[in-house]
């Protein structure tokens, strides 16, 4: 009978030294599945973020270039407006002032243009300071 | 970042065969009538016009050649363009400027999404057995 007694609390012993075992993987595995849950919550997150980004920048670099158009027309539509042949064979003195000093706001435009762009890989400089 | 654009400034004459106004010399001060543009009964002026080495009727044109032969040793020469070409000229600088503004606009593009921004990378998970 003492025998039979020993016998189950030796079995009983292992099943919990076993259960222990298992539980203490069981939760080692838990802390580890939680952690990369994190990661790819944080993952998830950053690139919804990136997206978000992404597309506020699309959008905002269409709207510009739609605005940069949108202004070469109006400077083109000039010409059309006006007839600058019969303006020049009139008023040449008038015409001249007036390609001269156009002429040089452009070149003067093309400058800035160039070093804004320039000026955009310094890291402390704002983006695009003019916009 | 490559450096700036530097452009120079140029000069365009704008050239014509209109007239260019030649008016009388104004009255000296302390004169009859001072500043004023007398003129003789004949209609000639009584104090001579402001370019006396103009003669009658006296165009941009010819203007332009003085000037020009004088700048090249009594040589004419000059590159002339067209109203025609000087617009087509003027679109194609706008054309340039549009292109510039616009690779300028995808750089800032490419700098606000890749710059500052937090690294998406995927987690890794090693299971005990």
């Amino acid at each position: 009978m003492q025998q039979f007694f020993i016998a189950i609390i030796l079995i009983l012993g292992l099943g919990c030294w076993w259960l222990y075992s298992e539980n203490q993987t069981l939760t080692f595995n838990n802390m580890q599945l939680e952690v990369a849950i994190k990661q790819q919550e944080d993952a998830i997150e950053s690139i919804r973020e990136a997206y978000e980004k992404q597309g506020d920048s699309l959008n905002g670099m269409i709207n510009k270039n739609a605005q940069i158009e949108a202004e070469k027309n109006r400077y083109m539509d000039v010409f059309k407006r006006h007839n600058l042949n019969k303006l020049a064979i009139v008023k040449p003195g008038l015409l001249e002032s007036k390609v001269n000093k156009g002429t040089k706001n452009v070149f003067d435009t093309i400058e800035k243009d160039s070093r804004e762009l320039d000026s955009l890989d310094d890291p402390s400089g704002d983006i695009n300071p003019n916009n | 970042m490559p450096r700036g654009i530097d452009l120079n400034d140029i000069k365009w004459n704008v050239i014509s065969t209109a007239k260019i106004a030649n008016p009388c010399v104004k009255n000296a001060e302390g004169s009859e009538n001072p500043g004023k543009r007398e003129k003789l009964e004949d209609g000639s002026c009584a104090n001579g016009k402001e370019n006396p080495d103009w003669k009658e009727g006296y165009t941009y044109l010819d203007r332009f050649l003085d000037t020009n032969k004088k700048d090249n040793n009594g040589d004419i020469v000059f590159m002339a363009i067209s109203i025609g070409d000087y617009e087509v000229m003027s679109g194609n600088m706008q054309e340039l400027r549009r292109y510039i503004r616009e690779v300028q606009e995808v750089v800032v593009y490419y700098r606000n999404v890749t710059i500052n921004d937090k690294p998406a990378v995927g987690a890794k998970v090693k299971l005990k057995d």
